[in-house]
């Protein structure tokens, strides 16, 4: 039953692993605990000396098990292997909570499922078969089960099978084993009888229905806890992910520490840049675009990486441990070298879809230990930043795209992105013009960017021959772009402004910032210097996934801007006020995902009351379904009470007033022995008031008569004083456990087949 | 217990069933009888009650137990506390059945045969040893237990009333026995053994050793007609039918055991109702409970099942057979409705 147990339990392990090795882990571990525990027992070794062959056996194991990569042949430990186990055993917890799930047998991540795996069978096992408190050996499972969830992702993978899975696995255990220690019990107790008395041993009542009785009560009780969660997680608003350790770990990498990478755009423009080379690419392909970082949160000020909370798809950043999945991208598979030169800062340029990084140098490992990486915006950054000298090969896969006369055709495709806020006016203003009279998502959207292209003008305004073009991408300077005379700007505020037009028009859009090489060189060696600096756009597409789209205007000479007209209309004087602006009530609703729709409250003391009413609510909720099957045992007997008091003939509330206190009688653990009399009943309780209860009882049902309803209202005060009586003496603990006691109600169900003839109980 | 016995029963009022004052006096008698025999066998409370249900209850009872427990006095006990005559007859192989019964002897004043009533002729017969002697006397008792009428050269003679016979038989010796058949042994209401007392009960006996047994004298209870009329007043207890469906099932469930060749007969489960009554009423109920039947299944039951012998080999008996039956077999809780 223990390994059935743990291997469910042990499921609670394998969303964050999902690897083979988890379970070859699982199968030796469970074999060797299980040794160490029975051989331990057999032996009757102390403690100490359990415990130091645990240790042995955790440093044998360890290395081929919880670290397969440093393993001798991948079974022999070896000493960087023992190493790592060592140091593993402390600081592989944290680091299972601060990377990407699953990490299959990355590192020395395999450790705490090991050590969690060995200790909790050694200790269960021991406890089962030591103890003279064998059950809670059940405790073991549990504490993988529990330890596996909260170490595990935030969304729950098969919860209720393995749930109901464990608990049935356990209550089966633990039937089993209370029907054991009953057999054994009464062999014991028949084998001293023969050797004090010298009698032949007689038959003892088989103990069979009362393992059934349990089963059923115990199968009652999953059935009404089951159907009592089942129905709370439909009534219950619901959740789509659950809290766990990784939640409220905040990871070491929070891209809204570093400043948008957007803003700093400008700069790389700058003569003292321009032409330096910010690192060098051995085999990138022409036409390719270097990613350092997307942009997907527009709050009017800045375009910047997952704005919305640290843990919002865009904002997440975790460590890598293996290669990312991109089986599922089509395109072409792209391996490159990068060398850092001039370029420095914590976004890594990268290419395409990633599949996989491997630093080179000295500080490779120091690189790889800080790497970090968003899959939703392919972003990959470097905690500490890059320097130069730095390399490492990246491999990717460069998604298809499609043509350019294939734009027209593209639908967009829903993503969930941070909602943008203070979009200028100008922006749908100007939109508005640029599609009017086109329909079809795709072909707005080519429109949309022919207008862009064909309004606009490039310049980067840094130095004196070029005109003046403010850096920025604020909403002030998006509503300078567009409503100027000429509209004048580089790839930052084109971007910005043809993602927030795209968005307009339905599709999910993001910056994407990085470079561009114009030369670049496939089979050698590519300099991607300060100048190759730009910004574009992805659509979110339905077809082609992210489509990378550059808004960017031709660099074409721009034309001498028309002087402004100085003429001043002067408007007349009016008394009367000007209206105020009407708020437009739509204007007004903020999107669902928009940070400011939790506004707090203005009174802060109305805001702590409503916090603390939502949090005792919850806690009662939670407290009524774990409470459920005690509360519906609880409700079954007053029922059944009641129905007997009320039942309709004087002689029915006398037979079921017995039956009342015999069930009483049941629930407080009293063993009146199989097929009882009322006055055998009376006898296992003792004193004379059951015995006269009995005797009444017995004389309003077999003598001739029928009994009268006072009589039955006298034997109700009787059983109502004993039921009382039953609790003296009695501990709050133990008067609890009599109240929920399943034994009479399992007499009612199920016994009544077995004990009772007939009755209306 | 100097109090003389007289007294009737109270007036049932012309109801067919035993009325609650009636049941009262019947269990006052019942205690009194049962207290003096008690000062002669002292600690066997409940086989005097037994002997006295089987008394009352128009049955014979069948003592299986070691010489020296105290059959012969319970008998004798039993007998001076009735007011009635006792005989006590030994058997042994060359008994005939004319030593029990009683023969016609020729008187040649009165030129006819003279019949001389034999030990059976008594309200309480002590057949010691029975299984000591011929079946051919074994079955002249027979006829005495069963029809209450002895009939000798074609004369039925009647037997006093009330008449119980209290056969003793050793259940170690078998050697020169012969082994009551089960329909004889169907004609015993009940069977049950005394027992050796108990540390208290033997130092009592120690101490008053120096009376015989024989000296013990017990002034009677109450007279032959009273133990006649509490026979008569015993049939009328109230059974409720469920009560007669737990004997029913007890019965057919001893028929349906495993380890059982022949079960208990129609015979035996009347006479467990009847006893049932008699003890009910011995303790003051005007009706039957479960407990009455329970206490009583394995004394009237039990010597009459046949085992199978493989069940008899690995040593099961048949009160272990009648304890599990009555653990199996529930009891009614509830009346049970015509």
């Amino acid at each position: 039953m223990l390994a059935l147990s743990t291997a469910i339990a042990s499921l609670a392990l394998w969303p964050s692993y999902g690897s083979a090795s988890l379970l070859v882990l699982i199968a030796v571990t469970f074999a060797a605990a299980a040794a160490i525990a029975i051989l331990g027992a057999v032996f009757r070794w102390s403690s100490p000396v359990v415990l130091v062959i645990t240790v042995v056996a955790y440093l044998a194991l360890g290395v081929p098990l919880a670290v397969p990569d440093l393993a001798v042949s991948r079974v022999f430990p070896s000493f960087a292997g023992l190493q790592e186990l060592l140091v593993g055993a402390a600081t592989s917890w944290k680091q299972l909570l601060t990377i990407s799930l699953p990490v299959g047998s990355y590192q020395a991540l395999l450790i705490p499922a090991f050590i969690l795996i060995l200790v909790t069978v050694v200790v269960s096992l021991s406890v089962a078969l030591r103890s003279r408190f064998g059950d809670l050996a059940v405790l073991g499972p549990i504490v993988v089960f529990v330890v596996g969830i909260l170490f595990g992702p935030e969304s729950a993978q098969w919860p209720f099978p393995v749930a109901m899975g464990l608990t049935a696995s356990i209550l089966v255990w633990l039937i089993w084993s209370r029907w054991y220690r009953r057999r054994e019990s009464i062999r014991l107790i028949s084998d001293r009888e023969v050797t004090a008395d010298g009698q032949p041993v007689q038959k003892v009542a088989d103990g069979g229905f009362v393992g059934v009785r349990t089963l059923v009560s115990a199968g009652l009780i999953l059935a009404i806890a089951g159907t009592a969660s089942f129905a709370a997680s439909r009534i219950l608003p619901p959740t789509n992910d659950r809290v766990v350790l990784r939640t409220t770990i905040t990871q070491p990498f929070d891209p809204r520490d570093y400043a948008s990478p957007l803003s700093g755009f400008r700069k790389y423009e700058l003569p003292e840049l321009k032409s330096r080379t910010m690192f060098t690419v051995t085999g990138l392909p022409v036409g390719a675009r270097i990613r350092l970082a997307t942009l997907d949160s527009y709050d009017g000020v800045v375009y910047s990486v997952g704005q919305g909370s640290v843990n919002s798809a865009s904002g997440a950043f975790t460590r890598v441990p293996l290669s990312v999945d991109q089986s599922g991208v089509a395109g072409t598979a792209k391996t490159i070298a990068v060398t850092i030169g001039n370029y420095s800062g914590v976004w890594l340029p990268t290419l395409g879809k990633l599949e996989r990084v491997a630093f080179t140098g000295g500080d490779a490992t120091t690189l790889l230990g800080n790497f970090y990486f968003n899959t939703n915006t392919d972003t990959a950054a470097v905690v500490g930043g890059l320097s130069s000298g730095d390399s490492y090969s990246l491999s990717a896969v460069i998604p298809t795209q499609p043509a350019e006369d294939q734009l027209s055709q593209l639908e967009p495709a829903p993503v969930d992105l941070p909602a943008s806020t203070s979009v200028p006016d100008e922006l749908a203003t100007t939109l508005e013009g640029y599609v009017a009279g086109v329909s079809g998502p795709g072909a707005r959207l080519v429109a949309m960017l022919d207008g862009l292209r064909r309004d606009g003008y490039v310049s980067h305004g840094v130095s004196a021959t070029e005109p003046p073009s403010r850096s920025g991408h604020a909403a002030d300077r998006i509503t300078e772009l567009l409503s100027a005379q000429q509209m004048i700007g580089d790839q930052e505020q084109y971007a910005v402004t043809a993602a927030l037009m795209a968005r307009q028009l339905g599709f999910p859009a993001r910056v994407v910032f990085g470079f561009e090489p114009s030369d670049a060189n496939p089979d050698g060696q590519t300099v991607v210097v300060g100048g190759d600096v730009s910004a574009w756009i992805e659509v979110s597409t339905t077809r082609y996934g992210w489509v990378a789209i550059d808004p960017t205007p031709q660099v074409r000479p721009i034309p001498e801007a028309q002087p402004e007209d100085p003429t001043q209309v002067a408007r007349p004087q009016s008394p009367v006020q000007p209206q105020l602006p009407e708020i437009d009530s739509k204007d007004t609703q903020l999107p669902p995902n928009s940070s400011q729709d939790q506004e707090p409250l203005e009174n802060p003391l109305l805001a702590t009351v409503l916090r603390v009413l939502t949090g005792l609510g919850w806690a009662s909720l939670v407290m009524l379904v774990l409470l459920s099957p005690f509360l519906t045992i609880v409700f079954a007997k007053w029922r059944r009470r009641r129905l007997r008091r009320q039942a309709p003939t004087p002689l029915q509330r006398i037979e079921g007033g017995w039956d009342e206190f015999e069930d009483a009688v049941l629930d407080h653990g009293f063993t009146p022995g199989p097929a009882p009399t009322r006055l055998e009943i009376a006898q296992a309780v003792g004193g004379t008031q059951p015995f006269v209860l009995a005797a009444v009882a017995d004389r309003a049902v077999f003598a001739p008569g029928d009994p009268d309803l006072e009589q039955a209202d006298q034997l109700w005060k009787s059983v109502d004083d004993l039921r009382y009586s039953l609790d003296y003496n009695l501990t709050r603990w133990e008067r609890i456990k009599s109240l929920v006691s399943l034994r009479s109600l399992g007499g009612y169900s199920v016994s009544s087949l077995f004990k009772r003839e007939g009755g209306d109980r | 217990m100097s109090e003389q016995p007289t007294g009737t029963a109270p007036k049932s009022g012309g109801a067919a069933t035993m009325t609650p004052e009636q049941a009262t006096w019947f269990a006052d008698i019942f205690n009194r009888l049962v207290a003096g025999v008690d000062q002669v066998l002292l600690g066997k409370t409940f086989v005097i009650k037994l002997a006295y249900t089987a008394f009352l209850s128009e049955g014979h009872l069948l003592l299986e137990d070691f010489p020296g427990t105290g059959k012969t006095s319970l008998a004798r006990a039993m007998s001076q506390s009735v007011d009635g005559s006792t005989s006590r007859i030994q058997f042994t192989p060359d008994l005939l059945p004319g030593d029990i019964t009683g023969v016609s002897i020729y008187d040649q004043s009165s030129r006819s045969f003279e019949f001389h009533q034999g030990p059976v002729f008594a309200n309480i017969v002590l057949a010691d040893e029975i299984n000591r002697a011929s079946p051919k006397t074994q079955a002249a008792l027979l006829e005495v237990m069963e029809e209450g009428q002895v009939t000798v050269d074609g004369v039925t003679h009647i037997v006093d009333a009330p008449f119980m016979v209290i056969a003793t038989q050793n259940p170690i010796e078998q050697a020169g026995t012969y082994r009551l058949p089960e329909a004889q042994l169907d004609r015993f209401i009940m069977k049950a053994s005394i027992g050796y007392p108990d540390h208290a009960s033997t130092l009592r006996i120690l101490q008053g050793a120096g009376v015989k047994a024989h000296d013990v004298v017990i002034p009677p209870v109450v007279s032959s007609r009273i133990i006649t009329e509490m026979g008569t007043l015993a049939r009328t207890v109230h059974v409720d039918p469920s009560i007669n469906d737990y004997v029913s099932r007890l019965v057919d469930a001893s028929r349906n055991s495993d380890e059982v060749r022949l079960g208990a007969s129609v015979r035996a489960a009347l006479a467990l109702v009847r006893t049932a009554k008699t003890l009910a009423a011995a303790s003051g109920r005007h009706y039957v409970i479960p407990d009455d039947v329970k206490v009583l299944a394995e004394p009237v039951l039990a010597h009459r099942l046949v085992l199978d012998p493989e069940a008899e080999f690995e040593g099961v008996t048949a009160s272990s057979i009648i304890g599990q039956l009555l653990l199996e077999t529930p009891p009614p809780s509830d009346r049970q409705a015509v």
